[in-house]
This record gives structure tokens, C-alpha cells and sequence, in this order.
């Protein structure tokens, strides 16, 4: 494991109401997938793969996700319908968790979520764990990326300055 | 009491110690005990533990069979990690003594490089009911728990393999990569354990980069020793591969042999 973490923070184009724009009504979840303040999406591309897929162990996340944000009052959602679900396994000793959008009022318990998921994995491991994150965070009209790589306690601390982020015109 | 199979610290059991603690499990099934069969799991992996690391041992001692201890070694590593989340390891049954010893055997093993397979895992099933794993339609089992003496994992039935990757740190240690007409030189480990005499011995390795003495005294704007005909400071200096790994290591005191220096030997 290496101790240096990487954080990058842009403008995102991804937002909540385009998400929903290109899913058909008619399909099951549109629903609960509708009404998500957070939702776990897919890998853009991989190598060019004909269709979407997740990070390794999505699914646990996702369960882990789901009974945590049920038990808080917080709606979380996967975009994508069970049939279509598939994981990429890449089978290397990092942790890549899936690409999450989330409300800006959900922050604090993505925060709380996330660092609750990757200590857990480090209980089994006996040793700090690097993981990689992708989150796009929407508050009104605008969404920011944050691209992450490193500890999960500088990832709070990157997490935890997000409120001043929005005002923050640099970021392009 | 289940728990004296262990008395006495690691060792091999026998097949029917082994054999009664299967039955004990059934049993603890049959009258719905959980608690017990789970138990029993955890001294079974503890017993495994202990048989592939004496193992790996007397291959590494004995027998020689280098790659046979490696990929013992990787499957320690996998089962202290399965028995970490349901078992406190502090000070118990060796277990950490073990995970640091094959960590540090690890360190002295000449492979660098591995393959990592990238599949897209299309279905998978459930190790426990048997279920098609289902997003929002649970079996209800969850990936590393037990279940009456058993822990769930999940078995993939459709797959679709993409690539082979070459990494430096796999999940999976076993998979080293064996280039033809070229072999493995094992001369720093069979070097150090023949220093060993106790599998149990507490001792740790150092690995510091030094300067590979084929470099020394080559000033900067000299042509670079390893025959590239360019400047040393634009080729290996650069590079770091005028770098070599030494390897430094702690034994106890009472290990220490006469041409060694306080606690630790260099080889």
C-alpha cells in the first residue's frame, strides 16, 4: 500500500434529471430509481465493453448501501435493471468501489456510508486499505465530480470540504 | 469442549480428530445450534491454518518445492483473512505470529510479477441456497458470513473472460508468471532458512534499496555501466535501476551465529 492519495474536483455534466431522462418509465425501478438521493452507476466504458458494467463487488456495496440508507430515511438506488447487472472483475489487490451521484443533503451519510463499508473491509485485511472513488455530487443545478485515490480518513477529510467546494469558482 | 482440539499450539491433527469435528458440525445442524457449528468453522480454518503453514515449512526445510510453499502461503493469507472477520485473532492459537511469518517469507520469494485475469461476471449463485444472485431480490445469504458452520461465498456460473493482465500485486499470489528456458534463483531464501530451526521463531526482513556495486564510482557524465552507451546520469541514474533490494534481518538473539553482527545478518 502507498500513502499518497489523489484527489481531483471538477464540474460535472452528469446530473439526476438526465439520468432519469434516459430511462424508460415503463421499466421496473423507474420508480424507486426516480425518487434516489443516491444512486450507484455504472463504469462509463470499459476497454470498449458493448454494455455498461460495475465495479467488482458492486452488489455487496450495494446491499451494504441499501440497509444502511433504509435504516437513515435515505432513498439509494443502482441504475440499472437486475437482468442488465454485470460486474467487471479486474482482480487486483485495489479497492475500486462504484461510481456514486448524490444529493448534496445526502452528503453526511455517503460520508458515513462509505468510510462504514471501507472499514469493514479493513477488519479482514490487517492493513490500511487504498481504495478508489468516483462521486458526483449535485446541489441544485450544479454537480462536481470528485475523482479519489488514497486512505479513507483523508477521503472524509476531502469529503468534508465539499460545502465550501460549490462556491469555489476555480474549479472548471 | 471443541475448543481443546487446539490445546497444546499449532501442530497436524489427526484425520479423526478432523473427522469428529465434521460430525460434531452435522450435528450441531441437525438441532439447529448455529452458535456451535459455527465454532466449530473456526477451529476447522484455525486447523487448516496450522497444517499449510507446517507444510509450507518442510517444503521450503526439506523438500525444497519453492513454488509448492508460495502458493501455501497465498492460501494462509486467504484463510486468516476469512477468519479475521469472525474471530479475534490477538495472541491466539499463532494465528498473527503466522500471518507475519508468511508475510515476511513472502518478502525473500524472487517473483515480481503475476497475471490478474479482467472477466465480466454475467451470473453468480449462491454458495449457501443454491440461489441465482439477484440486485434487488436477495437470497438473503451475505458474501462472507456464516451459515451453520459454513461461510457464504459465491460460485460464478457465467463469465466471459476478457484479458490477461501482468500485475505486481494480484489478488491471487499463485498465479506467478514462468518464462521458458529460465528459472527462479531461490538463493536468498534457502540461504536464510537454513538459519531456521523452529517454524515459530519470531523474526522480520528489511528490504533497503542500495546502490548496485556495478555503479560505484561512475561519475555522472560517465557512459552508464549497463552498456546502453549513454551519459550514467541520462540512463540508470535516472532510472533508479542502478538500485538494487538488500535485505536486512532480525532473529532472535539466541539465533545469531558467529559471523553475524549484534541481531542481524546480512546475506
Amino acid at each position: 500500500m502507498t500513502n499518497s492519495n489523489e484527489v481531483t474536483i471538477k464540474n460535472s455534466d452528469i446530473k439526476f434529471s438526465d439520468l432519469l431522462d434516459s430511462l424508460d418509465p415503463q421499466k421496473p425501478h423507474y420508480e424507486e430509481i426516480s425518487k434516489a438521493d443516491i444512486l450507484i452507476l455504472p463504469n462509463d466504458s470499459f476497454r470498449d465493453y458493448k454494455s455498461p458494467l460495475f465495479s467488482e463487488d458492486t452488489e455487496s456495496f450495494f446491499t451494504f448501501m441499501k440497509e444502511l440508507a433504509d435504516n437513515n430515511g435515505v432513498k439509494a438506488e443502482i441504475y440499472m435493471q437486475d437482468e442488465n447487472y454485470q460486474e467487471i472483475e479486474l482482480h487486483s489487490d485495489e479497492v475500486r468501489l462504484p461510481i456514486l451521484i448524490f444529493q448534496y443533503v445526502a452528503l453526511p451519510f455517503v460520508i458515513n456510508m462509505v468510510s462504514g463499508y471501507i472499514n469493514d473491509l479493513m477488519k479482514n485485511r490487517n492493513k490500511g486499505i487504498n481504495f478508489k472513488l468516483q462521486s458526483i455530487v449535485q446541489k441544485d443545478s450544479i454537480s462536481k465530480k470528485i475523482d479519489y485515490s488514497g486512505s479513507v480518513e483523508d477521503w472524509v477529510k476531502v469529503m468534508e470540504t465539499i460545502p465550501n467546494e460549490f462556491w469555489n469558482d476555480d474549479i472548471k | 469442549m471443541i475448543w481443546n482440539v487446539l490445546a497444546g499450539g499449532p501442530k497436524i491433527i489427526d484425520t479423526q480428530t478432523i473427522e469428529w469435528l465434521a460430525k460434531e458440525k452435522q450435528d450441531a445442524r441437525i438441532n439447529g445450534d448455529e452458535q456451535r457449528a459455527n465454532d466449530i468453522w473456526r477451529i476447522e480454518v484455525i486447523i487448516d491454518i496450522w497444517r499449510m503453514y507446517l507444510d509450507a515449512y518442510e517444503k521450503l526445510t526439506l523438500k525444497k518445492e519453492h513454488e509448492d510453499a508460495w502458493n501455501l502461503f497465498a492460501q494462509i493469507e486467504i484463510a486468516i483473512s476469512s477468519l479475521r472477520k469472525h474471530f479475534d485473532l490477538q495472541g491466539r492459537y499463532k494465528i498473527e505470529l503466522i500471518e507475519t511469518s508468511t508475510r515476511e517469507f513472502q518478502k525473500l520469494f524472487p517473483y515480481r510479477m503475476f497475471t490478474s485475469r479482467e472477466s465480466v461476471i454475467k451470473e453468480s449463485k449462491c454458495s449457501i441456497c443454491g440461489k441465482i444472485r439477484s440486485l434487488r431480490r436477495p437470497c438473503g445469504h451475505k458474501k462472507g458470513e456464516l451459515y451453520f458452520g459454513e461461510m457464504c461465498y459465491r460460485i460464478i456460473t457465467d463469465v466471459e473472460l476478457l484479458a490477461i493482465a501482468m500485475v505486481k500485486n494480484p489478488v491471487d499470489k499463485y498465479t506467478v508468471i514462468h518464462l521458458a528456458d529460465s528459472s527462479y534463483d531461490y538463493k536468498l531464501l534457502d540461504s536464510f532458512i537454513d538459519q531456521m530451526d523452529d517454524p515459530f521463531m519470531q523474526w522480520r526482513v528489511s528490504k533497503i534499496p542500495v546502490k548496485n556495486p556495478k555503479f560505484n564510482n561512475v561519475g555522472r557524465n560517465e557512459t552508464c555501466p549497463c552498456g546502453s552507451g549513454i551519459k550514467y546520469k541520462k540512463c540508470c541514474y535516472l532510472s533508479g535501476n542502478d538500485m538494487m533490494d538488500h535485505f536486512q534481518f532480525s532473529l532472535p538473539k539466541d539465533k545469531v551465529s558467529p559471523h553475524l553482527i549484534g541481531n542481524r545478518i546480512v546475506l
